[in-house]
């Protein structure tokens, strides 16, 4: 171990010593009681975007939905790779199931079925070559089955707040369902269509000021 | 649902939300302020983490594997607020901590960016491997590694002086 490493884990084990003789956990019914705020956010630095939900979107996700094994665009099919190396057995490869256009890109949404149930899902910026942290958000679960439009639950991410890049939101909408409202802090809201099979992707306009909290709310 | 969940495949023994809740919350909340630097800020996330799991508790199998993802993607969400509210800074909060490592550590944690801050938390505060890192911050385990080697890096620039 460096000194580096040395001083490090002295200096975090004296801030932990100090937080934990400050912090006292509130009532777990007062947790529980809590609104929900989701956070999460596949961005770049782009500042304009259109929103591309929509039932028009459908018709260029056709194409899409075909890829596979195969014909996968190298950054999705290095992605099912890193599936598996989670541990996930994500052998099918992956098929596109929503896009929005933006100002940087088109976003897509992935989704691998896994072998023994249960799928990931992944959103990337198509035609950049940045991943990850830079331009995508990633889930896995064998949670949930992937057969059919949702469950009870609207599934997704999106960032608690908008800032000053793009704002990204994704997901699959509950059953029953085939649009989600998106409920913007400013008192502004607009609604996205589900493309295939329930999933859902879209990017909040750049008009909409940083700072405001980003809500979904099932509809339809 | 947080953001970038990872569930792992294997099941691990199930704990009670609120077993899980006594256990885990002064931790959780120590990670979050090492990550975001303010304690109160740190216990809203944490609890917002909690309220999260708890909507997901039927569907979540590593529910202590959820809990952190979702802490984790508390503090980059807040990260980002920060740079908004950083337009109109506040006065900062008065120190706490007196120790001259924990302030030089803290200080020169202050220097990462968020996401280096978030690697080395995990790393030298929980331990976790780099895997369990990559799955907590959503990106690749050759990421962790980047973000962990610039981060100590930096530390070490700021430790040094």
């Amino acid at each position: 171990m460096t000194d580096v490493e040395t001083t490090l884990r002295a200096g975090l084990a004296a801030l932990a010593s100090d937080t934990e003789a400050r912090v006292s956990p509130p009532p777990v019914e007062d947790v529980i009681r809590r609104p929900v705020v989701v956070a999460l956010s596949p961005r770049r630095r782009q500042r304009l975007l259109k929103v591309v939900g929509g039932v028009g979107a459908g018709v260029a996700l056709t194409a899409g939905a075909a890829a596979a094994t195969g014909t996968l665009p190298a950054p999705v099919d290095e992605m099912v790779a890193e599936f598996r190396e989670w541990g996930f057995p994500a052998g099918g490869g992956a098929t596109r199931m929503a896009v929005a256009e933006g100002e940087a890109g088109t976003y897509g949404l992935w989704l691998s079925l896994l072998d023994d149930g249960g799928y990931c899902y992944y959103v990337r910026l198509g035609g950049s070559p940045l991943r990850g942290e830079d331009g995508a958000g990633s889930a896995c679960s064998h949670e949930i089955s992937p057969q059919g439009p949702g469950g009870s639950a609207l599934l997704g991410g999106w960032p608690a707040t908008t800032g000053p890049g793009d704002d990204v939101v994704f997901g699959r909408v509950p059953a029953g369902s085939t649009a989600v409202d998106v409920v913007l802090g400013d008192g502004t809201s607009f609604r996205v269509e589900a493309q295939t099979d329930g999933w859902f992707v879209a990017v909040v306009p750049s008009s909409v000021a940083d700072g405001i909290s980003i809500d979904l709310r099932r509809t339809g | 649902m947080p953001d970038d969940v990872t569930l792992a495949p294997a099941a691990a023994p199930r704990v009670s939300f609120e077993e899980l809740y006594r256990s885990s919350y002064t931790r959780m909340v120590v990670v979050a302020r090492l990550t975001v630097g303010d304690l109160a800020r740190a216990e809203e996330l944490v609890q917002d983490a909690f309220a999260q799991l708890y909507r997901r508790w039927g569907e979540v199998s590593q529910p202590h594997g959820y809990l952190r993802i979702a802490v984790m993607n508390a503090c980059r969400s807040h990260e980002r607020r920060r740079v908004v509210e950083q337009r109109h800074p506040v006065p900062p909060a008065p120190p706490t901590v007196h120790d001259p490592v924990a302030v030089a550590v803290r200080d020169a944690l202050a220097a990462l960016t968020p996401r280096q801050r978030a690697a080395v938390v995990l790393r030298y505060y929980e331990d976790l491997p780099e895997r369990d890192i990559a799955a907590a911050l959503g990106c690749r385990p050759g990421t962790v590694k980047s973000l962990l080697a610039r981060g100590l890096r930096t530390l070490k620039e700021h430790l040094d002086d």
